[in-house]
């Protein structure tokens, strides 16, 4: 009985106009609405693509600043880099004019080992990799106001990866990629084999400031 | 008319058509590596234009060919910006005959970069300035880039070194502008 009075008591000092705009436990969702301070917004579907040319969003806007939470991508082709690429308008995808810095190790490292590439058509997650679902790639992956006509648009993500040769080795992977073709709005992102089709299931949210 | 709406279908089948506009900011061979370009993108649609935000930033934007741009892309991974940090971080194949060789197989591939590659080196130009193994040992140890470790002495330490060293140098920027990449990275040793 207690319980009733104060659900009804909620109800009476949240009218539904206010409770409508404040979408709080939606599948995927921290907080949208006039009631959201700070937090993430899913954008569209987690997408689960298996053996499909990438995984990709169009049409993003809204939001500054984005996070993409992946699992298990792997390519469908052995030995394929993973990479990232922009989109622009509706959609042109850059496919040059890219520039990456990575750094790797493992507990053994005493410090890291850097890899990367200038003017490349693409920025590389991951080189060479096993078209394995044990070597999938667990990934967080940050896109830096993208809507701006005046900065380059950078990325950074984190990967938290296994050897191919050893499974109970982990590497910290991180990378930082960066598009410098020109200064147009980016509306679309998307991961890619340089070869072949890819498999991974990947969320991407727009960040609430 | 039936006949020819099944012929139809048929060349739909047999000739998927290819739903990609590729933009470029050139049409001739002045472009990366004698491509057409320094600039590609892609439309996922076919028979598109550039649009005007393209040619806002890129004012030559045009239409370009598949082939051209599969020449792009093919200039672009050649560059040695883009080549030779994936050609350095593969390593160095080794294979040694190792003729008589008491501590087994030092076949493998092994680093060029990275703390591995550090303490090797350490090690053979130890060895090279008439130095020893750590500890007094006879032999030491490395691992290859799989993680298989091997054992070496001292003299074919410095096989391994010299070979790694002859290699870094076919791989310098002022070698393969001269003389292009090497065939393969494969390198026997005695």
């Amino acid at each position: 009985m207690p319980r009733i009075f104060l659900l009804l008591l909620a109800l009476a000092f949240f009218p539904a106009s206010a409770r409508a705009n404040c979408v709080v436990g939606a599948t995927g969702v921290v907080g949208t609405g006039t009631c959201a301070k700070a937090g993430m917004v899913l954008i569209g579907a987690t997408q689960t693509i298996s053996n499909a040319s990438s995984i990709q969003w169009t049409g993003l806007s809204g939001y500054d600043n984005y996070r993409m939470y992946c699992e298990g991508v792997y390519p469908a082709t052995n030995s394929a880099n993973i990479v990232f690429q922009f989109g622009e308008g509706a959609t042109v995808w850059e496919t040059s004019n890219y520039v990456w810095a990575g750094l790797y190790n493992t507990y053994t490292d005493t410090y890291g080992n850097s890899f990367g590439a200038f003017n490349d058509t693409s920025v590389q997650l991951a080189g060479q990799w096993p078209n394995t679902a044990a070597y999938g790639l667990e990934f967080v992956a940050d896109f830096f106001n993208l809507p701006s006509t005046v900065e380059t648009k950078r990325l950074a993500f984190v990967n938290p990866s296994m050897g191919s040769a050893d499974t109970t080795k982990v590497y910290n992977v991180s990378v930082s990629g960066l598009y410098y073709g020109d200064l147009n709005p980016i509306t679309a992102i998307r991961i890619i084999a340089n070869t072949g089709n890819i498999n991974g299931k990947c969320s991407i949210y727009g960040i609430i400031e | 008319m039936k006949l020819l709406a099944q012929l139809g279908l048929l060349l739909v089948l047999a000739f998927p058509v290819n739903a990609q506009t590729y933009l470029g900011d050139g049409t001739a061979t002045g472009g990366l590596g004698g491509s057409c370009c320094n600039w590609v993108a892609v439309l996922d649609a076919s028979n598109q234009s550039c649009p005007a935000a393209q040619l806002a930033v890129h004012p030559t934007c045009a239409v370009i060919s598949s082939g051209q741009y599969t020449a792009y892309v093919t200039a672009a991974n050649n560059q040695y910006s883009v080549k030779y940090p994936q050609v350095l971080n593969a390593g160095i194949a080794i294979t040694c005959t190792c003729s008589g060789y008491p501590y087994g197989s030092l076949n493998g591939t092994y680093s060029l970069s990275g703390q591995d590659f550090n303490n090797r080196n350490l090690a053979y130009l130890n060895i090279k300035a008439g130095g020893t193994f750590p500890l007094s040992q006879s032999v030491v140890q490395f691992a290859d880039m799989s993680g298989t470790l091997h054992t070496f002495d001292a003299a074919h330490l410095l096989e391994l070194g010299s070979a790694i060293q002859d290699y870094l140098a076919t791989i310098s920027a002022q070698y393969v502008s001269a003389s292009g990449w090497p065939a393969n990275n494969g390198v026997t040793i005695p």
